[in-house]
């Protein structure tokens, strides 16, 4: 099975609790958990082992399930592990559309992800991006921006409502430039592949600075295109 | 790679490359004995099946089918002209056919199934970035470094049929659209009210 395929697949977590026992997350982590009770959907996934991804970073983690993700920092009491704060971070999202890139200097984990919106006009590819970052030190989420993207379309070949077939963004960080890259792919009915490129600025002013696309199926029609 | 067997008759062949042709001389119905057969590609080579006396084994060139791989010339479309001369027994002029192979290049998800991207990395003053694409069939890895920076020619439209070596097409076809207008929202909240009240008290 290629990577891509494993991490869109729920499999079951299995960690080793402080008494050395190998046990189900469900089990483990049962203090966590607790707290995203009120998330129906999440929850069901939580105590079902249902998990789709994990990673840890530090004293915090990540649980993606296919309801959505959260990250958590957490300690231990008792030989327990528990949520460090009261910061709800969950982010509803069943499209898994999430990509993370860790700070290891500053002990951020930065994440972005699309936010499904409804409309748009022919022909034209929009979405709407996110881009957060987790604070380690301070177990919190801060939001940067939420931006809607258009890119007006011209010359398109085989394009209808499916407003493009997006595929997960994936996160990188030009240390150089202190510059972020969003970058996915996209692709028309057709299953042609197109790519889209953006650059977003780093601190202290997280904003998108540039768009660039390979869309062999339209021409971008720029004086057309925005983001908001 | 794609492939297909033929029987020796002037024909046109319509495939993608890279494209593994055969051709079975074995329907060849001719009134005298074959004793040569020339094979000329259309790439510069030959290939010669020539009938040699053997009691033990039946070496007419007929029951031999010759196989051949051929890669594309360039971005579109590419042409082999195959002459297959046929000489037999008692006769100076060959029976001559000609194959026309017309090789476009694949459609890079029809060869792979379906192409992911599974992991980017950018580095460097311009910003180049590592592209990682994870093929669905065959477990494929391939990378490409775009330079998004670099503002090539436009492709048409009839060049969509990129090469199956996904390296090459995108440090040369993507177009740039860096102008795109950013209207950055100026009242954008980082915080949630729940958020913001926690914060200011664990924080102050």
């Amino acid at each position: 099975m290629n990577s891509y395929s494993e991490n869109i697949r729920s499999g079951h977590l299995w960690l080793r609790d402080f008494n050395n026992n190998i046990k189900t997350a469900n089990v483990v982590l049962s203090s966590v958990y607790i707290k995203y009770q009120k998330y129906d959907d999440l929850y069901a996934n939580l105590t079902t082992n249902n998990i789709i991804n994990f990673d840890t970073f530090y004293d915090s983690i990540l649980i993606q399930t296919g309801a959505g993700f959260f990250f958590e920092k957490i300690v231990v009491k008792d030989s327990i592990i528990e949520p460090y704060n009261q910061f709800t971070s969950f982010f509803a999202n069943n499209d898994l559309n999430i990509d993370y890139w860790l700070d290891e200097k500053e002990k951020k984990v930065y994440f972005c992800g699309f936010n499904d919106i409804d409309g748009f006009n022919l022909p034209e590819i929009k979405f709407s991006l996110f881009f957060k970052e987790f604070d380690i030190k301070k177990g919190i989420v801060k939001n940067h921006f939420d931006s809607t993207i258009t890119l007006a379309l011209s010359s398109v070949s085989n394009w209808n409502n499916s407003n493009g077939n997006k595929e997960n963004p994936k996160l990188t960080y030009n240390p150089d430039t202190n510059i972020f890259n969003v970058s996915f792919i996209i692709r028309n009915t057709i299953q042609t592949l197109g790519l889209i490129s953006i650059n977003v600025s780093g601190l202290p002013k997280i904003e998108i600075e540039e768009i660039n696309s390979f869309l062999p199926f339209a021409i971008v029609d720029i004086e057309n295109s925005s983001v908001i | 790679m794609y492939s297909q067997t033929i029987s020796l008759v002037s024909q046109t062949v319509n495939n993608s490359a890279p494209f593994q042709l055969t051709i079975n001389p074995s329907n060849l119905a001719l009134p005298k004995k074959i004793r040569q057969i020339d094979y000329i590609w259309g790439d510069g080579t030959t290939t010669s099946i020539i009938y040699k006396p053997d009691p033990n084994q039946d070496l007419n060139p007929k029951n031999y089918p010759q196989t051949k791989k051929f890669l594309s010339k360039d971005l579109s479309l590419s042409v082999y002209y195959i002459i297959i001369n046929v000489y037999t027994f008692g006769s100076p002029t060959p029976n001559a056919y000609l194959i026309t192979l017309n090789l476009s290049n694949p459609v890079l998800e029809n060869y792979f199934e379906k192409v992911h991207l599974a992991k980017t990395r950018m580095f460097g003053m311009d910003n180049q970035i590592i592209y990682t694409f994870e093929t669905q069939n065959k477990d494929n890895v391939l990378l490409s470094l775009v330079n998004w920076k670099i503002k090539p020619k436009e492709i048409s439209l009839q060049q969509l049929n990129r090469s199956y070596e996904i390296v090459a097409p995108f440090a040369q076809q993507f177009k740039n659209n860096k102008n795109v207008k950013v209207t950055p929202s100026p009242d954008y909240v980082p915080y949630s009210p729940e958020d913001q009240t926690l914060i200011n008290r664990l924080y102050p």
